[in-house]
């Protein structure tokens, strides 16, 4: 199996294990409230400029059977069937409250039904538009973001100040740079890291308080520096598509004999591409970067912003082949589809797609995945 | 058991609306030689926006739709063909016959031939497949395409937002098709949508009399040049005279169907293509008096805080005056973030306003649909299945698609539809078993 030095990561992998009981840990230390967000345009620069922990929302993959009266099993993703999962077992019980970026619908329908059957004293619907390419849609953002600003200062009964503002973005900026910095590891040859160490990196900043994973962080690209490489030479891959905090199935793809290099997918470089540019009017500048971040497909019109920069990370990254992952229903990225892969044959990147559902069904993959990764060793050596 | 038998009487406003709907499809093919636009895209809601440009031409979910669904085979090489440009079976079956309309170079050619080129996509973003749909169409095509935003969510910040978006879609369409937009022929229009969303939630309101003076399968076809052609005088006096015609039913006692023994709803779309669904219970003397499919496809309503549906006010009766552009533009964003619920389903519709509704129309059992292709519509459908169950409302679910006749079983819907009848305590009636239906 290609991982790097397990000891360098432990820190990520113990919270992404344990990430209830980070968080409890965290609101038990600080006294602080902790609000759960779904999808990464919520804006977590205001939460934290709030004090409040933003923790997202996350299913466990596995089966389970609690949603099956609120949410059929023939229409909704398995992702959003198990954030829902997750609330109504209570593994979220530390939470104050939740916010919504509203983006799939299958989201807006988990948030709902968090709303409605897990008792908070908190919720946020955070709009946000589909054009975000549009003349007006900053203006939009901006205005949400004050509306969100506003409810949370009301809630907690505090004003979140400039200067609390000015933090959390200095935080989150340098959180940027330091993934930005662990990603360029990965276009060594062979890469300084594993994917699935990259995606615990990721999905742990996900959960945790950020200058906390800053600090881990930067430790984590010190000793990566050392000039040290476990990682064995293999076929140079892309992940890409649905939502997918699937550590396991990353490290099961690596284990058929590719270095997964680069992503693109939301607990993967997209959560943490492009900085805020310092404004005077910070919620302008918090809304810029959400507006020019990777668009997630359900942001990307009316021009295509994701494809070119899916193929721009192929070149950039050196792949030699694609995984695009589909959470079961995804329609969002069902549509992106046959434009991804054509943009991929226009490269000469062969592909395949696996669609996901909780449990997966590790045995088709593996036979696809692997097919894949053979063709191109049959190429390549 | 409701066994009385009731008058009934054939709607007379009905060739009329067959007549509406007739224009409306023929309109694509004759917009070149009447220098109206054609305007592309799932163009359902704002419908007043493009009218300042004059008449235009608007053949939404592509101009064969309605006839590819009514014919399988048909259907089943659009599907095809959409999907073997890599589309999944998953994506809504209304876009997947759009997209196969597209790539079976259907959609800029007329029944005899000639080639029509539609002057942009104007898409409201209802939904993601629809934006998704028309971005396709514009790079297939080489389109101008604009997404116009539809908020989810109503407050003074989306609406500020869908103002703008709808002001810079008219500075956008005038440069795209270099005409000049007028602003009377926008008001006007402006007025008419209003005045045939409110007329059609106030028609709608009727259906609570029993009898009911409307069926639900009636209604389906009533609501069609509501949902194509409402910014348009004609289609207003249609609806009035319709209204009028149904006030005097209720004043009669004049019914849809002979008999009322159940009430009954269907919630959710339903199957296009196989609408006799909405007849099978006339042999157990139960009718299809209503569903939010009709009821909220372009009907404006106020929802009240107990979730008691009530037919929305006109602008003018609420003392607003629409005289200028700028206060068009807010009147057409107050109706569609204000008073139509299938805008904000994902929050409110699904449940206890449906539940509310239900118990308003006094009816007696809900079929829904379940439509895995639809994610809009079909937004907490499983909520508003458990809050009518608890609320003691008899229900039946069905699953299928709006669209793709594949995921329909015909047959085990229509027994199992039976089955639920008689659950109900009701008995084919002698003179439907004798044939007489």
């Amino acid at each position: 199996m290609n991982i790097s030095r397990p000891k360098i990561f432990r820190p990520f992998r113990e919270i992404v294990t344990d990430r209830h009981e980070y968080a409890k840990k965290w609101k038990a230390k600080t006294g602080g409230k902790v609000i759960g967000y779904f999808c990464t345009y919520v804006p977590e620069e205001i939460i934290c400029a709030a004090n409040i922990l933003p923790v997202r929302i996350i299913g466990n993959n596995e089966p389970q059977t609690i949603t099956d009266r609120l949410c059929s099993r023939n229409k909704w993703c398995p992702f959003s069937r198990n954030c829902l999962a997750e609330g109504l077992l209570g593994n979220y019980d530390y939470l104050d409250g939740v916010v919504l970026g509203a983006s799939c619908f299958h989201t807006q329908e988990v948030f709902a039904a968090w709303v409605k059957h897990i008792p908070l004293s908190f919720w946020h619907y955070l709009f946000i538009p589909g054009s975000l390419q549009s003349t007006s849609a900053d203006t939009c953002l901006v205005g949400e973001f004050e509306e969100f600003k506003s409810s949370l200062e009301t809630w907690t009964g505090a004003s979140i100040t400039t200067e609390a503002l000015d933090r959390a973005i200095e935080t989150y900026n340098k959180n940027r740079q330091l993934m930005k910095a662990l990603y360029e590891l990965r276009k060594y040859e062979p890469p300084m890291l594993a994917g699935s160490e990259a995606m615990q990196t990721v999905l742990a900043s996900q959960l945790m308080d950020k200058s906390e994973h800053n600090n881990i962080l930067k430790e984590v690209l010190a000793q990566l520096s050392d000039g040290k490489n476990n990682v064995e030479p293999a076929i140079r891959l892309m992940v890409l598509g649905s939502e997918n905090n699937d550590i396991d199935l990353l490290r099961a793809i690596e284990s058929w004999g590719a270095n997964i290099v680069i992503d693109d997918h939301c607990v993967g470089s997209r959560y943490f591409w492009g900085e805020i540019t310092p404004h005077e009017d910070r919620l302008r500048a918090i809304a810029k970067r959400y507006i020019e971040r990777p668009p997630c497909p359900t942001k990307d019109f009316p021009l295509r912003r994701r494809l070119p920069h899916i193929l721009g990370l192929i070149k950039e990254f050196k792949v030699q082949t694609a995984v695009i992952i589909l959470q079961k229903f995804c329609e969002p990225h069902q549509y992106d589809l046959p434009a991804i892969e054509s943009g991929l044959q226009e490269l000469h990147i062969p592909s395949v797609v696996i669609e996901i559902d909780a449990p997966i069904s590790m045995a088709q993959i593996r036979t696809r995945v692997e097919s894949l990764i053979d063709m191109l060793r049959v190429d390549t050596y | 058991m409701n066994k009385t038998k009731y008058k009934t009487a054939l709607l007379d406003c009905w060739p009329m609306m067959k007549e509406l709907r007739r224009d409306h499809f023929k309109h694509t093919w004759k917009a070149g030689e009447k220098g109206d636009l054609v305007v592309m895209g799932i163009f359902e809601w704002f419908l007043a926006l493009c009218a300042g440009f004059g008449d235009y031409a608007n053949p939404s979910y592509g101009p064969y739709y309605t006839g590819i669904l009514r014919d399988k085979e048909k259907a089943l090489t659009c599907f095809n063909t959409a999907e073997s440009k890599g589309f999944k079976r998953d994506i809504c079956a209304s876009m997947r016959c759009h997209l196969g309309q597209l790539y079976m170079g259907l959609t800029e050619k007329s029944p005899k031939g000639d080639t029509v080129k539609p002057d942009f996509i104007l898409q409201p973003a209802a939904c993601y497949a629809m934006s998704k749909t028309g971005q396709i169409v514009s790079e297939e095509l080489g389109i101008p395409y604009l997404n116009l935003e539809f908020p989810t969510k109503d407050s003074g910040n989306t609406r500020a937002y869908l103002t703008t978006e709808m002001q810079e879609a008219i500075e956008w369409m005038e440069k795209k098709t270099d005409r000049k937009f007028n602003d009377e022929l926008f008001i006007n229009a402006v007025q008419n949508e209003w005045e045939c969303m409110v007329l059609w939630a106030r028609i709608c309101e009727m259906t609570k009399t029993i009898p009911s003076p409307l069926d639900y399968r009636q209604m389906w076809s009533l609501r069609i040049p509501n949902i194509t052609s409402r910014h348009k005088r004609e289609t207003v006096t249609l609806y009035r005279i319709l209204f009028d015609e149904v006030k005097e039913r209720v004043a009669k006692g004049i019914s849809a169907t002979p008999y009322e023994t159940a009430r009954l709803f269907h919630q959710f779309l339903p199957p296009f293509y196989a609408l006799n669904i909405f007849k099978e219970p006339w042999k157990y003397g139960a009718s299809f008096i209503g569903g939010d499919g009709a009821f909220t496809s372009m009907g404006a309503w106020m929802i009240h805080e107990d979730g008691t549906w009530e037919a929305a006010k006109m602008p003018h009766e609420r003392g607003v005056n629409i005289s200028t552009r700028e206060a068009a533009l807010e009147a057409l964003a107050d109706l569609y973030l204000g008073y139509l619920p299938a805008s904000r389903c994902t929050l409110t519709v699904n449940q206890k306003e449906a539940a509310k509704m239900i118990h308003d129309w006094h009816v007696d059992g809900v079929v829904l649909m379940i439509d895995r292709g639809c994610k809009t519509l079909s937004a907490g459908q499983e909520e508003q299945i458990v809050e009518l169950k608890d609320a003691g409302i008899p229900t039946m679910v069905y699953e299928g698609s709006h669209a793709d006749f594949r995921d329909y079983n015909e047959i085990a819907t229509l027994n199992r539809l039976d089955f639920f009848l008689e659950s109900l305590g009701l008995k084919e009636l002698d003179e439907f078993k004798e044939g007489q239906q």
